[in-house]
């Protein structure tokens, strides 16, 4: 409790240094985020000590403004809280560097204050223990956050984004609050989650369903799962980049968090078909969304994209355990939940870093544009190596914390082979290869991003040019969430561990010697110290064998052939270029529109000018969201007819509500 | 200390047979488009011939261009730890399916990459390729050991291996799992129909192009990779789907056995290898996605064998 009240209360200070210091002071701003650093250092130390097995319990009588509070430490909460503080610190000491190149074009007071408040509001999330007091700190959360979004909203397509953000959280928020009260009002007793479960449980069919469903789509929404994502890609790079970092790597998962919260605690009634439901937008979500990133061009839109489809291995991991929990299975099940939740948190990581990294990329470069960079691992060579170090985490490249959570994702699927039907056992095991085209699609995405923004010839002048200023304390933000992944993928067993301690059914299952393994398997799983020091022996005999070219003359450095003509920049393969066989591979789901036109030559005999465009249409957004606008703006034209019409048609308008309804009340 | 000597001898073979695979092959392509052919050991003079030579290189690489390489030979090298020669349980403790999947991707992510740090158009379209290709091949491979793996409820490879008393490729599912992992093997290994392994021209080379800006004892570390690699994957099919002549005790004479089951095991890889490439004309890149989706369907067929209990 009293690490909580310190948090927030740093998170205070640098709202206040936001609120009242001076704008141009540097002294201030620095001031201000490593308050915020320190508030998320005290926030981590809360969620270390949640996860590792702490709980307590605070009553807080709020009167007039959220009524009875609770606020509840345990260990679900302790693994976001160390996600929040953990990427939260990352994030503040990078912010320190990364404000300076943005001097001139930003209303400084408003980011210190949004962040703190979003910062807060975060951990008023995790620790909330009543609906009441829950949904106030994620709407709080909500608009920081769209704060944080409008920071830079001088033009008009940055400010349709904020809206779209803005409507979309807020019919998110809408769908929870019915999900989430409804039961609690018809249980009678309190507002507290228990009594949220107890309520469920009174509920007949239809309710339930009504009361899941609406719980899906409200954190579904906030998570990005498929079809509620087209926020996601839109907000998250438009804010300032540690800020999309806090975004796609903590209150994305504020979402997860509220799935597991209410969905796997003891005493909630599930069913089969929930499972499956999950299953199908996991997927969904999982193999779009990284179709989606291998498609994009620019930088922050693919780590976006890409954080879609790691919601939906989290949301496959959960569909999964609920699916073993109906038929029994809870061991299995629980172990589902946690390669879920371990999957989450290691994402929370390497998302983290990656945004933080394309900060450092667009604060040198001006430009995000990944088809205009290039050779920047030779002007910000130490921030190319930890996107690097993010590049292979997020591929799940063995021994790093991705793989660590994907390895877990992968067993909780396929242990569902043991479940009776054959649709499982042809399902299921599909289920795992998409896994695999997804984790080689993210591949074949991340070697692209790397590959044009940091190796070959710079494709314009800023980005070969020099590093930004506070390049220096941006690595130094890097640094802490490059070391979680390695440390994570090497002992997984230190988050693995209390996970699976948490769940009832599997706390006693023995663990096994391996670091990475199935509790309950003790004769199989990943030693990822030995995978890692097999890597280093192997390294180690390359180097000896390279090494024997004593009697070899020195390398001879020379311009890469190019069939004779001198290289230029445009010569080398573009992100947009690298995509294209995924792109004709996946035409089918992507639904490419292409566009090539000939203008005609300029003069006789020589070549004609042509144009050349290429579409991705996005299903949802196309099929779904479009035709859904356009029938509410068309309905709401036909009423204000009604309703702007003559004084007639409105008094025969009136008369026919007045029938219809002592018609109503008559059949009653 | 057994286990160290036992690792010694495995390294030792390793690097031995693996060139003599590549020669064999070769070999057997010469013989049977007509032509003499390398000699069999003809990899080891070109290592030799290599490791001796200056480096050439390109001033617009970067860092990754020198580590590729070195991270691709320790990741392949770790991975070929992994798969039983002759006794399938020595490496219990680190012989994990998936484990060994994404081992196999290290050396393509950081290969693809040295693609893409010379600046070169021919770096930058073959990975481009590469990763197109290994996008479909991934779960082409996973999902053709999968359908042994989850009926023995393990996916420990030394567990798969031993697990069953029938010979996988005499039943229905394990014939189709099979041919589904050669099809995978074959492109992985970037052989027709998937790549040519022979030619630099820069319609069809996928492997060949990444590799370009090699030269010397760089060129001779990323061949040795790729040969390993290859009696690696041509192992796993073996000793997975024909696991003839395994030890599971220490005896001499039934080592000796196994030996001989294992030089007969290489040499019926290298055929039937050598026929593929001989016979089959390569496919155009956009074709490659048939190719897998015919892997992917006889996997699904074997799982649907596995799952009706037949």
């Amino acid at each position: 409790m009293t690490l909580l009240a310190l948090g927030w209360l740093f998170f205070f200070i640098s709202f206040v240094t936001g609120a009242f210091g001076h704008d141009t002071a540097v002294g201030w701003r620095r001031f201000g985020c490593r308050m915020a650093a320190t508030g998320s250092a005290f926030i981590l130390a809360l969620g270390v000590t949640g996860l590792a097995g702490a709980e307590w319990r605070f009553a807080w009588d709020i009167p007039a403004v959220l009524g009875p509070s609770t606020f509840v430490l345990d260990r679900l909460s302790g693994l976001f809280l160390t996600m929040l503080g953990g990427v939260g610190v990352a994030a503040s000491i990078f912010s320190e560097g990364y404000l300076e190149h943005l001097e001139k074009r930003w209303n400084f007071h408003w980011m210190p204050i949004c962040q703190a408040l979003f910062l807060g509001s975060m951990a008023g999330v995790f620790v909330a223990g009543t609906i009441p007091t829950f949904l106030f700190f994620w709407e709080l959360m909500a608009l920081s956050s769209f704060g944080l979004v409008m920071l830079d909203s001088l033009t008009e397509s940055r400010r349709r984004t904020g809206f779209i953000y803005l409507a979309m959280t807020h019919v998110g928020t809408a769908f929870l609050t019915l999900a989430l009260l409804w039961p609690c009002a018809r249980s009678g007793s309190g507002w507290a989650i228990t009594d949220w479960v107890s309520g469920l449980a009174g509920f007949g069919g239809w309710e339930r369903i009504v009361v899941i469903a609406c719980l899906l789509i409200g954190f579904g929404t906030k998570a990005g799962m498929m079809p509620f994502h087209v926020w996601l890609p839109r907000a998250h790079p438009q804010a300032p980049s540690h800020v999309s970092a806090l975004m796609s790597g903590v209150m994305v998962k504020t979402g997860i968090y509220g799935l597991f919260r209410f969905l796997t605690g003891s005493g909630v009634v599930l069913h089969a078909e929930l499972g499956w439901v999950l299953l199908g937008i996991g997927f969904v979500s999982m193999l779009l969304g990284v179709l989606y990133a291998c498609n994009e061009h620019h930088l922050k839109t693919l780590l976006a994209y890409s954080s879609i489809e790691n919601v939906g291995i989290v949301l496959l991991a959960l569909g999964m355990g609920i699916l073993l929990r109906t038929w029994g299975h809870e061991a299995d099940a629980a172990l589902a939940f946690s390669a879920g939740l371990f999957h989450a948190f290691n994402h929370a990581f390497f998302k983290g870093l990656l945004f933080m990294s394309a900060g450092a990329v667009q604060a040198t470069s001006h430009d995000g544009n990944m088809d205009e960079l290039g050779g920047m691992a030779r002007t910000i060579p130490a921030a190319s190596m930890l996107f690097f170090v993010g590049a292979l985490a997020i591929s799940c490249l063995p021994p790093l914390n991705g793989f660590a959570g994907e390895w877990l994702v992968y067993r909780s699927v396929l242990s569902g082979f043991a479940l009776p039907g054959l649709a499982s056992k042809i399902v299921l095991p599909l289920m795992a290869a998409g896994l695999a085209l997804a984790g080689a699609l993210a591949a074949g995405c991340f070697v692209k991003a790397f590959g044009t923004i940091f190796l070959g010839k710079p494709r314009s002048h800023a980005a070969g040019h020099q590093a930004a200023p506070g390049m220096k304390r941006m690595i130094a933000g890097m640094m802490l969430p490059a070391v979680a992944c390695v440390v994570f993928g090497v002992f997984p067993e230190i988050v693995i561990k209390p996970l699976t301690t948490m769940f009832e059914a599997s706390r006693g299952l023995p663990y096994g010697p391996y670091a990475l393994s199935w509790p309950g398997r003790p004769d199989e799983g990943v030693q990822p110290l030995l995978v890692l020091s097999c890597l280093a022996a192997g390294i180690l005999m390359a180097w000896w064998i390279l090494g024997r070219r004593g009697r070899a003359p020195a390398a001879a450095v020379v311009e890469t052939w190019n069939c004779g003509t001198p290289l230029t920049p445009r010569m080398a393969y573009t992100a947009s270029a690298f995509a294209e066989p995924v792109k004709v591979n996946f035409a089918w789901l992507l639904q490419l529109r292409r566009d090539l036109r000939d203008h005609g030559p300029l003069a006789p005999l020589l070549p004609s000018r042509m144009t050349y465009r290429l579409e991705t249409v996005h299903l949802f957004v196309d099929y779904l969201y479009k035709p859904l606008l356009r029938g509410i703006l068309a309905l709401s034209h036909g009423v204000q007819k009604l309703q702007a019409g003559s004084l007639n048609a409105y008094l025969a308008l009136l008369f026919a509500v007045i029938v219809g309804l002592l018609i109503m009340g008559g059949i009653r | 200390m057994n286990t160290l000597v036992l690792l010694f001898v495995k390294l030792t073979g390793l690097l031995l047979l693996a060139p003599i695979l590549q020669g064999m092959i070769k070999r057997l392509k010469g013989t049977i488009q007509g032509r003499q052919g390398p000699g069999v050991f003809q990899p080891f003079r070109d290592v030799k011939k290599l490791l001796a030579k200056r480096r050439v290189i390109s001033r617009e690489t970067s860092w990754v261009f020198g580590i590729a390489p070195i991270v691709a030979f320790a990741a392949v090298l770790t991975a070929s730890l992994m798969v039983p020669w002759i006794d399938p349980t020595p490496w219990n403790y680190m012989s994990d399916l998936l484990l060994f999947v994404y081992l196999l991707a290290i050396p393509r992510f950081m290969m693809a990459l040295a693609g893409l740090d010379a600046s070169g158009s021919f770096g930058g379209m073959s990975s481009s390729r590469e990763m197109a290709v290994s996008a479909l091949a991934e779960p082409a491979l996973l999902l053709a050991l999968l359908t042994l793996a989850l009926p023995a409820r393990s996916l420990n490879l030394q567990n798969l291996i031993g697990g069953s008393d029938a010979v996988p490729i005499f039943t229905p599912a394990g014939l189709l799992a099979g041919v589904a992992f050669f099809v995978v093997v074959v492109a992985e290994l970037g052989r027709i129909p998937v790549d040519n392994p022979d030619t630099h021209l820069e319609l069809t080379m996928i492997h060949e192009g990444m590799v370009l800006e090699y030269s010397g004892p760089q060129l001779a570390l990323i061949h040795l990779t790729y040969w390993i690699k290859q009696v690696t994957l041509v192992l796993l099919l073996m000793n997975v789907f024909a696991p003839f002549g395994l030890v599971f005790a220490i005896d001499a004479a039934a080592g000796l056995v196994a030996v001989g089951w294992l030089l007969a095991k290489l040499a019926m890889a290298a055929i039937a290898l050598a026929l593929t490439e001989t016979l089959l004309a390569k496919l155009r890149l956009f074709q490659m996605m048939d190719l897998m989706g015919l892997s992917l369907v006889l996997s699904i067929t074997a799982l649907l064998f596995v799952a009706t209990g037949s």
